[in-house]
């Protein structure tokens, strides 16, 4: 089994330089055939990762002890789900499904163009295949999957139980989702570079796959955010660590693209940017993998060392030094074809996103790697807490939302003086109305950060609708459509924009979730008897019995408890702890009662002989808009690349293009 | 004229980001340490990093809520000479126990470590070897944020 899989691996990175090479040598006068060769191949890394991939399946499921990965990761008592996803719970295992997904996109890349882009296509494949001779040398020579063990035992060690969770099964093949489909816009970016072909073809070829990546990136974060939040029992979902660091920050600068290649797409603007951000993205990506692999930052996280972290280092800076002389030998064919007229215009405000955006990542980053620059400077490893970073966010993240309502208002070009104001009026009135409710809604002015998000939540909301409105109504008047089907059409039409703005909704309710939460939850420690109460943030709790019990692989304590408000029963809790028998391990059984506007959140954290129940609860509100966020930007994303019905006779080379200006801004 | 105004803009904004990312970075600085290295009692706050020393509770979850605190010993790594005796309240990771490696913060006081409530960490030392990879561990250690507003 070790033998096959092995074998897959290294006849995978056989094929994967072969790619490169003919992928290369196509380019070359006379040489066209080799394209055909090259793209073949990458199915064939394809198929043989899968199989790859296969064997380290099968061997999970059948339990064969004598691969280290299984036997440290599985156990033959282990549900057969969590046999799956222990695939992704060692750092081999991780590594191989980063390889296969490159290998799958790279096959989707090359199926979607068989017949465009043709001449971007070989650069293309050699970039893919590239990246994937790294990863297949990494499994093959460094790290294998498929070591095996000298003694094998009869049985597994199994899962962390913290990671025999759902949401543990599809985050981090989600969070990969998005690092390795940002390699494909990269790709397509080198590969215009080289060519040569600057127009907007390559970043229109590449759209949709941007807003997929960024869409599973973003929703790989806060999958990892809800498993925190309700496996660990600490009450919270973020806690600026170096690892949620890793994948916030290309998420950061893929939002930063995706709004500068409008600028492109529209103005012919920002093209040497849009060329850094794209590599910075993916640059990032393989940062996040490094930082996570590396142990660099090992004193704060427990990363098993490791020996990848040099192979990374070196990956990143090939890429990054390799990209930039691209573009540095291109600034001649990237000069702009406009310059900006208005410092209030849609391409200044993408601008000044933009700024903030790639701010913001360069913040996180400054802040993720100051242990190892303060020890390379002053010999004392010194870290920044979590104050900063949200002393940081703080007003970088309000403007980006005054921005998210601003923006889409403003008309190209320059914006005249009456049109701003004829357009404003409404949002201004809205948040001044809003102001005087949040103040007596959240109580006061002593939460000043938290009342200017939601002030400024209702502003840029305000700020969408009445776009949704204005374009309704233009509809509704032009084309004698009904209101609703006025309403349908907009985004049938458009889908692209008012995608956009239904992400901005899952934006505002983003931010008005994580402002709620982070500056109005209460918290307090309680102990209590059979029939004893106690009050948290207003919430009666009532001890209504503790219970022991235990099966062949764990004991458990638990506790009933009920929670009152105003004398009546709003939730009954039953939080537990575990303690497996194999690991002596413990494991936090949290109980959430949730509601729109409020998580009651509660931790047993110990029952003694004598029944007194030790609880800790947390009163978390609007936690839930951040999970509801989730579902509207998904929704978004999905109006927004949802593909628009091909006109009848589809020309071929120029469909994107024309299918793109019927899409509009 | 156009392009010195940008300039002017460019640099203007990005003064205004190095100073807010330096004046945030000012209140909020930790340092790493050893338990031998807790030199400063001025209030300077580290992030200790040792091994729980044997005879560390078993109930330490419910002592962390108990009245006076759950008090434990951390030791130097490499040097079991090297201790200090740590007084923590708040969350206890499910995985603390005698020989765990973990990350504590806070600040010294009469020769004990004070820690910040909720701010103990575990990590997995590379002995066990079931060291689950990457972002499935991670947050296992992550310290409790304090919820305040900034």
């Amino acid at each position: 089994m070790s033998l096959l899989g092995r074998a897959a691996l290294l006849l995978a990175f056989a094929a994967a330089i072969f790619a490169v090479a003919a992928a290369l040598w196509s380019r070359r006068p006379g040489q066209r055939r080799w394209q055909e060769s090259a793209e073949r191949a990458v199915y064939g890394v394809f198929g043989l990762m899968s199989l790859g991939m296969g064997v380290m399946w099968a061997g999970l499921l059948s339990g064969a002890f004598e691969l280290r990965n299984v036997a440290d990761y599985s156990s033959t008592t282990l549900a057969w789900p969590f046999r799956i996803s222990a695939l992704w719970g060692s750092q081999a295992g991780s590594l191989l499904l980063w390889a296969w997904m490159l290998s799958l996109f790279a096959a989707i890349a090359v199926f979607t163009n068989r017949r465009r882009n043709r001449e971007l296509m070989p650069i293309v494949v050699a970039v893919l295949m590239g990246i994937a001779v790294f990863f297949t040398s990494v499994l093959s020579f460094v790290t294998s999957p498929f070591e095996t063990l000298a003694v094998v035992p009869a049985e597994g060690r199994g899962l962390n139980p913290l990671l025999q969770n759902g949401y543990m099964m599809i985050h981090p093949p989600m969070l990969y989702v998005g690092y390795v489909g940002l390699a494909v816009p990269f790709a397509f970016a080198i590969a215009a570079l080289w060519t040569r072909r600057l127009d907007t073809q390559w970043i229109q070829s590449v759209r949709r796959w941007t807003i997929v990546a960024w869409l599973f990136l973003g929703l790989g974060i806060l999958l990892g955010g809800r498993w925190a939040y309700e496996e660990l029992g600490w009450g919270g979902y973020w806690a600026w660590d170096p690892v949620e660091n890793a994948a916030f920050m290309p998420w950061l600068v893929a939002t930063a693209f995706l709004h500068s290649v409008m600028v492109q797409e529209r103005r012919g603007m920002l093209k040497v940017w849009n060329m850094v951000l794209v590599v910075l993205t993916f640059s990032l990506c393989l940062f996040g993998t490094f930082l996570t692999r590396s142990g660099v930052l090992s004193s704060v996280h427990a990363f098993g060392e490791s020996t990848l972290g040099p192979y990374f280092l070196g990956m990143i800076v090939a890429i990054l030094a390799g990209s930039l002389a691209l573009i540095i030998s291109r600034l001649p064919d990237l000069r702009s074809q406009n310059s900006l007229e208005s410092y209030i215009s849609r391409e200044a405000v993408f601008l000044y996103n933009n700024l903030l955006l790639v701010g913001l990542a360069f913040a996180v980053f400054w802040g993720t790697i100051f242990p190892i620059l303060s020890e390379a400077v002053r010999g004392e490893r010194i870290t920044v807490g979590v104050g900063f970073f949200d002393q940081v966010t703080l007003p970088i993240g309000l403007a980006l939302l005054v921005l998210t309502g601003v923006g889409p208002m403003i008309s190209w070009r320059k914006a005249s003086g009456a049109q701003l104001r004829r357009r404003f009026v409404g949002p201004l009135i809205a948040a001044a109305v809003a102001v005087p409710l949040v103040l007596v809604i959240t109580g006061g002015a002593g939460h000043w950060a938290a009342n200017a998000v939601f002030v400024i939540g209702v502003f840029t909301l305000a700020c969408i609708v009445s776009e949704l409105w204005r374009g309704t109504r233009v509809r509704h008047q032009l084309g004698g459509v009904s209101w609703p089907g006025a309403f349908l059409q907009l985004f049938a039409r458009n889908r692209r924009r008012y995608g956009g703005y239904v992400v901005h909704i899952g934006v505002v309710v983003l931010m008005v979730g994580i402002a709620g939460s982070k500056s109005f939850a209460s918290e307090g420690d309680l102990a209590l008897r059979d029939g004893q109460r106690g009050e948290v943030a207003g919430y009666t709790i009532v001890n209504e019995g503790g219970s022991r019990g235990s099966d062949e692989h764990k004991m458990t304590v638990a506790v009933r408890l009920g929670v009152f408000k105003d004398g009546e029963r709003v939730a009954t809790l039953d939080p537990a702890v575990n303690l497996y028998r194999v690991s002596q391990q413990r494991s936090t059984e949290v109980a959430i009662a949730s509601k729109w506007d409020r998580d009651i959140y509660v931790v047993l954290v110990g029952l003694t002989e004598s029944r007194l129940a030790r609880i800790a609860v947390f009163v978390n509100p609007l936690v839930g808009w951040l999970w509801a966020a989730g579902l509207i930007i998904a929704l978004g994303a999905l109006i927004a690349v949802w593909p628009a019905p091909r006109p009848a006779l589809a020309p071929v080379p120029g469909a994107a293009r024309s299918g793109a200006a019927a899409r509009g801004d | 004229m156009r392009r010195a105004r940008f300039a002017i803009a460019l640099s203007l904004a990005a003064v205004l980001g190095g100073w807010l990312v330096w004046t945030s970075i000012g209140g909020s600085l930790e340092t790493y340490s050893s338990p031998a290295g807790l030199q400063r009692t001025d209030g300077t706050t580290y992030r200790l990093n040792g091994l729980v020393a044997a005879g560390a509770p078993v109930d330490a979850a419910e002592r962390a809520q108990g009245p006076d605190g759950l008090r434990f010993t951390v030791v130097d790594k490499k040097d079991a000479e090297s201790r200090v005796t740590v007084v923590y309240r708040g969350s206890v990771p499910d995985t603390f126990q005698s020989g765990r490696e973990v990350v504590v913060t806070g600040h010294m006081r009469d020769g004990v470590f004070e820690a910040r409530r909720g701010s103990l960490v575990t990590l997995c030392p590379s002995k066990f070897k079931a060291k689950p990879g990457e972002e499935q561990q991670h947050p296992a250690n992550v310290p409790k944020t304090p919820v305040t507003p900034t």
